[in-house]
């Protein structure tokens, strides 16, 4: 099997940044990223509720809302399709469809105590705790560019982007990030 | 005017002293002043000059209503016009300059102006239109033609730099329960009220330091109350104003993060644009104090009399020496007293009979006193005045500054973006905001409210007003009654005289006079709408904060009208000028649009491809060799792609995932020919049309399983036909039991084209045997492995009409299979081509793309109404059978050749019969190439009538753009290979 290529590798310096001394960002990119999408039939919800439970142990949760699990980690990114994180799972075809989406995004985790207020430099999302508490997931778009955002731990969030604008993104988020001084950690 | 620093006053740091240039001059100031407070302190009285008139003009305010004090500050790409001096803040090394003037503001040949002063009023160039009477005099606007060059050139106020803003700005979002706009004693009242209830608060600041018009008391410490909020938990945001309240509760606020830094560190953005999305707002904006129009009211000197506060208590700078306060209000008293205090020797002009002030006996007051005219030219000697009694003798009263209070107008602005009406008060003469229905309260001052008590108690009824929405609590709400002065304030708009000429300013930035008022409604512009675009009363920097409600007065007194029935002109977002760099945010250079790239991306780099924007996304254009032009590398490429082998980046083709036990039902629906039947293994080429019957798009659907697909499309319409199927399965066929999915970026692609192809393909598989002609047949597709295991796709396909094939990986593996590709490859002798040589194997396959499917193209124009199926129905298929749409003369799909075959036309060229060189022609060339095949020039596009009609008559493409001409003559479009034996070998 080939390796596995970043889309940002060119331009994913590992290192600090600080700024006035500070580091109040860190970076680090999610590789060998594992997306399974689920997409359930209107009238088998439930029933897949039922095999995510049995498989994952998973209980079922609202629309935008994810859990996480200890290798692995399961979003309601619309009212009938989910994001498996992590690791995959059988889906029988009368539940729905199953789609491989590992290399359509770059995963970036952002954390440090400016996390949230770098991420609202380019999202129009209340990322307030009590508006979006940890395990909420969002699809909202930066530079007009759809991305979609897990929130992990308080200060601790995930960014999807599609792969082919990651760079891109990327750059805008160090530029950025470069007020509040940054690290980037080996992934 | 002689104004000086004093000692013991203001909040500013006289231990950090700031030098800075004004006309390059060194001066010296404070941390704490602002320009304008540092001019005045080293007693600069002239710093800028008018827009028409050219008068000299000085600091004549405090605030963001500045019209005198518009200065240009920086130099190069950092030169800034129409700054006001009084909010820009003093740093050290701070460049200022005059503007609109030569030589300078102090000595200005414009000046000259003043004295045709006659032939500048209101519209004067309007009538530049009407001709030099007499001699043009109905004939129209040849003498315009002349003037339009002059007035175009004196026309604006300052140069803006012509050079790259080197500064960055960003975009930024916040979120709240209650966003407080303004932080006087209302507002501060307000914040603190809510975020006692544990509620989120922001508080917005325009000015650098907290407080509102407590900065122009003494003892007010805004540093104490800045400590005391941020330790209540609310958010203070200081130097950001709130530009606009839009829809639901979002406010559009500038921040100046850096403009008051004289170093400002790199990684800061300049100025930051934020969106504050708000459940409630309470604007607490504040009034602002309106000037009186009088004879030379703008010299410099005249200032308004809570400036002269401000000055003397925030930045400890008395402003004159012997100063003349005219008024019809209360609230100058104060200010009289204290500036008495300051050692200025204070005269009171009282336009009233009566007032109850207890005043120092040094400050004389003069009731029933009218100011008349400032005397001075560039300086203020005296103030004749007048008697309300008695106006046919005026007397002088010789002093160096006159500050003037027409009364005040609350800051109805905001609220008047959400297209609240203000409502006159008359007792109060100003308008206050009118009933507001959102969730937004106004309270102190923008209410109408002058009493501090008073603003306190109305920002604390605006708080629980906004916890009343919130449902936290059920409190009768009470606010203030609006006014507070104990004795009432009288009109008092203008003093004119029959007697003398006056120049009487409203508008002080743009010259509008008092006359101009008057000989715009002698005009007949008798709408404040009218008046407004006629005079350019209130269109200047300060947008009418000044002047509009002098103008309103004078056009009621024109009307017979009151005030309110004249009405007022609605003020629109933005408050104050938000600069383009803001607005834009980081979208500049390079990010001005998001990039996208393929996952081959600094593959093809590395290998040498000079890249091409194609839509957002970057693409190999060609990879030239040493030396080589565009055209000797595509030519190379496409040449060797005939001959052996080449291989080329396609990731940027659109890629979806069609699923589910009704995928065959959808893509039978949506394209124009016959899927039901299609094996797994096997692709089909499809059209899909518009609903309109108009060609939407091409491409290709593998099917993969039972219930399914993987679809292809064009670059350009990849997201427009998944929108496409989404919409549908949303809107129509609601029933289909379908999941579709955008996995463009999922996959990378490589086309693989050429009779080596197979070849290369087999060195690159985990089976060297597996790729043959019964394997993998023409539009045969494979789900397999490359040498190494790692799964792929690949399709036997061809967009060059050679034997080619597309070989599709997962994103993050796609350098490795370019690697093996190009390895195998390179042993037959083929190469890697980018966009150009594929555009040119398609033009001479005659193959359509974006240039051809344009949006007007039947499936029939196309030449391809064969795949447009007569048995089932598909997604256009009844309008596709409009009379228009199947008329014989529309315009066909054809090959081009020039006759002379050195000759050369671009696209876009229009074809012509050879005696009728005009308008639309018959057709039209969409593509061109050099054809390496034919050693000539080559174009595809339509001609009327097609091949049929055309065959063996010379034609024109005309080219009017590049004024060329050449003979053509039509051809099919299938110039290579029409059989296609190539791609079935």
């Amino acid at each position: 099997m080939l390796n596995r290529n970043s889309a940002i590798i060119e331009k994913y310096k590992i290192g600090k940044y600080p700024f006035e001394e500070n580091i109040e960002i860190i970076f680090s990119e999610n590789r060998n990223l594992i997306i399974q999408q689920i997409a359930a039939w209107p009238d088998e919800i439930s029933n897949l509720e039922k095999l995510f439970a049995d498989q994952l142990g998973a209980q079922p949760v609202d629309f935008n809302r994810g859990e996480n699990f200890k290798n692995n980690s399961l979003w309601r990114m619309e009212p009938s399709k989910w994001w498996l994180l992590g690791s995959t799972i059988q889906v029988p075809e009368n539940l729905g469809t199953s789609l491989e989406l590992s290399h359509a995004f770059t995963s970036i985790t952002i954390e440090g105590e400016k996390s949230d207020v770098l991420l609202n430099r380019h999202l129009p999302l209340d990322l307030r705790l009590d508006n979006f508490p940890i395990n909420s997931s969002a699809s909202s778009a930066i530079h007009h560019v759809s991305v979609k955002l897990f929130r992990i731990y308080n200060k601790e969030f995930r960014l999807l982007i599609p792969r082919g604008f990651a760079l891109s993104i990327w750059e805008i988020l160090l530029e950025s990030a470069s007020q509040f001084g940054y690290e980037i950690k080996d992934s | 005017m002689t104004s000086q620093r004093k000692e013991h006053y203001g909040k500013i740091n006289r231990d950090k002293v700031l030098g800075f240039t004004w006309d390059n001059k060194e001066y010296f100031g404070y941390e704490g002043d602002s320009l304008a407070s540092a001019l005045l302190a080293n007693d600069v009285r002239i710093v800028g000059r008018s827009f028409k008139y050219h008068r000299p003009r000085g600091v004549m305010s405090c605030g963001v209503e500045e019209s005198g004090a518009l200065v240009t500050v920086g130099s190069g790409s950092r030169r800034d016009p129409n700054v006001r001096a009084t909010t820009q803040e003093l740093y050290s090394g701070l460049n200022a300059s005059g503007q609109n003037a030569f030589p300078s503001v102090n000595f200005d040949f414009g000046g000259v102006n003043n004295y045709l002063s006659r032939f500048f009023a209101a519209g004067f160039y309007y009538k530049t239109f009407m001709g030099l009477p007499p001699f043009e005099w109905g004939k129209g606007t040849g003498i315009w033609m002349v003037f339009e060059k002059i007035i175009r050139k004196a026309a604006g106020m300052g140069k803006a730099s012509r050079e790259p803003d080197p500064d960055s700005y960003e975009h930024a979002n916040d979120f709240c329960d209650v966003l407080v706009i303004g932080s006087g004693p209302a507002g501060i009242a307000a914040a603190q009220e809510i975020a006692n209830n544990k509620l989120d608060v922001i508080l917005i600041e325009q000015d650098s330091l907290l407080g509102g018009n407590s900065l122009s008391q003494k003892d007010f410490d805004a540093h104490l109350l800045n400590d005391q909020l941020k330790n209540s938990g609310i958010r203070v945001m200081s130097r950001t104003t709130a530009f606009g309240i839009y829809d639901n509760t979002v406010v559009g606020a500038l921040e100046r993060v850096t403009d008051h830094l004289s170093t400002p560190h790199s990684n800061l953005p300049r100025q930051r644009f934020w969106t504050i999305r708000a459940k409630h707002i309470i604007v607490a904006s504040g009034a602002l104090e309106r000037h009186i129009a009088f004879n030379n009211n703008d010299l410099p000197g005249a200032m308004t009399v809570n400036a002269s506060k401000h000055y003397l208590n925030r930045y400890g700078v008395l402003t004159g020496n012997n100063i003349v306060i005219s008024t019809n209000n209360d609230s100058v008293y104060q200010t009289a007293i204290e500036l008495h205090e300051a050692g200025s020797k204070v005269t009171i002009l009282d336009s009233r009979e009566n007032v109850n002030h207890d005043l120092p006996q040094e400050i004389d007051l003069h009731l029933n006193t009218l100011p008349f005219s400032i005397n001075g030219r560039k300086k203020i000697d005296g103030i004749d005045v007048y008697k309300t009694s008695d106006l046919s003798h005026k007397n002088t009263i010789i002093c160096d500054q006159v500050l003037m209070s027409g009364g005040w107008s609350p800051i109805v602005n905001l609220v008047s973006h959400r297209g609240i009406k203000p409502v006159w008060n008359n007792e109060n003469q100003c308008f206050i905001p009118g009933e507001i229905k959102e969730n937004i309260s106004v309270v102190g001052s923008a209410k109408g409210i002058w009493n501090e008590k008073d603003c306190v108690e109305s920002g604390f009824a605006g708080a629980n007003e906004a916890m009343n929405t919130f449902g936290i609590h059920k409190k009768e709400i009470s606010f203030p009654p609006v006014g507070g002065w104990s004795n009432a304030i009288e009109p008092l708009f203008e003093v004119k005289s029959n007697k003398f000429p006056s120049k009487s300013f409203v508008d002080f930035q743009h010259d509008v006079t008092t006359e101009d008022v008057r000989l715009a409604h002698r005009e007949g512009f008798v709408s404040v709408e009218h008046l407004k675009r006629y005079t350019t009363l209130g269109m200047a920097n300060d947008q009418g904060k000044m002047g509009n409600i002098i103008g309103l007065s004078l056009m009621a007194e024109q009307l017979d009208k009151t005030i309110p029935e004249v009405g007022t002109t609605v003020f629109r977002p933005p408050y104050t000028p938000v600069p383009i760099g803001a607005l834009t945010g980081r979208n500049v250079g390079k990010h001005f649009r998001p990039l996208r790239v393929t996952p081959m991306h600094q593959w093809n780099i590395d290998h040498g491809a000079k890249m091409i924007e194609v839509g957002l996304y970057q693409r190999p254009w060609y990879y030239p060799k040493k030396n080589e032009t565009l055209s000797d590398s595509y030519i190379r490429e496409a040449t060797i792609v005939r001959k052996t082998v080449g291989i080329c980046d396609v990731t940027s083709l659109g890629k979806i995932a069609i699923q589910g036990p009704d995928a065959t039902e959808l893509v039978n629906r949506i394209y124009t020919n016959p899927f039901a039947k299609l094996p797994i293994g096997k692709a089909r080429y499809g059209i899909m049309l518009r609903d309109d019957g108009i060609v939407m798009d091409d491409g290709t659907s593998w099917r993969l399983g039972e219930n399914e697909y993987f679809m292809t499309t064009s670059t350009a319409a990849a997201a427009k036909v998944m929108s496409w199927l989404e919409e549908l399965l949303q809107t129509r066929w609601t029933d289909l039991k379908v999941n579709v999915t955008s996995v463009s970026e999922q996959w990378a692609g490589a086309a693989i084209a050429g009779p080596k192809s197979r070849d290369v393909l087999n060195e690159c598989v985990f089976d060297p045997t597996e790729i043959t002609n019964d394997n993998l047949p023409f539009m045969g597709v494979l789900q397999t492995k490359l040498k190494d295991g790692t799964p792929c796709r690949v399709v036997r396909i061809s967009f060059s009409g050679e034997l080619a094939y597309e070989m599709y990986i997962e994103s993050d593996y796609a350098h490795g299979m370019m690697d093996m590709l190009w390895e195998s490859a390179q042993k037959y002798d083929g190469c890697l081509y980018g966009l150009e040589a594929l555009g040119a194997l398609r033009v001479e396959k005659g193959h359509v793309t974006g240039a051809e499917l344009d949006g007007r193209v039947t499936i029939d124009d196309a030449g391809l109404g064969k795949m447009a199926s007569t048995k089932k129905s598909y997604i256009g298929s009844a309008m596709r059978k409009r009379g228009v749409l199947s008329a014989d003369d529309r315009e066909v799909l054809v090959g081009f050749f020039p006759i002379n075959e050195n000759e050369t036309f671009n696209a876009g060229t229009i074809v012509c019969e050879k005696n009728n060189i005009k308008g639309q022609g018959v057709g039209r060339i969409t593509s061109v190439t050099h054809s390496p095949e034919l050693g000539h020039w080559i174009g595809i596009g339509f001609v009327k009538g097609g091949l049929a009609k055309w065959k063996d008559i010379t034609l024109v493409g005309a080219d009017p753009v590049r004024n060329k001409q050449m003979e053509i003559k039509v051809v099919s479009p299938h110039m290579i290979d029409p059989e296609g034996k190539r791609m079935y070998a």
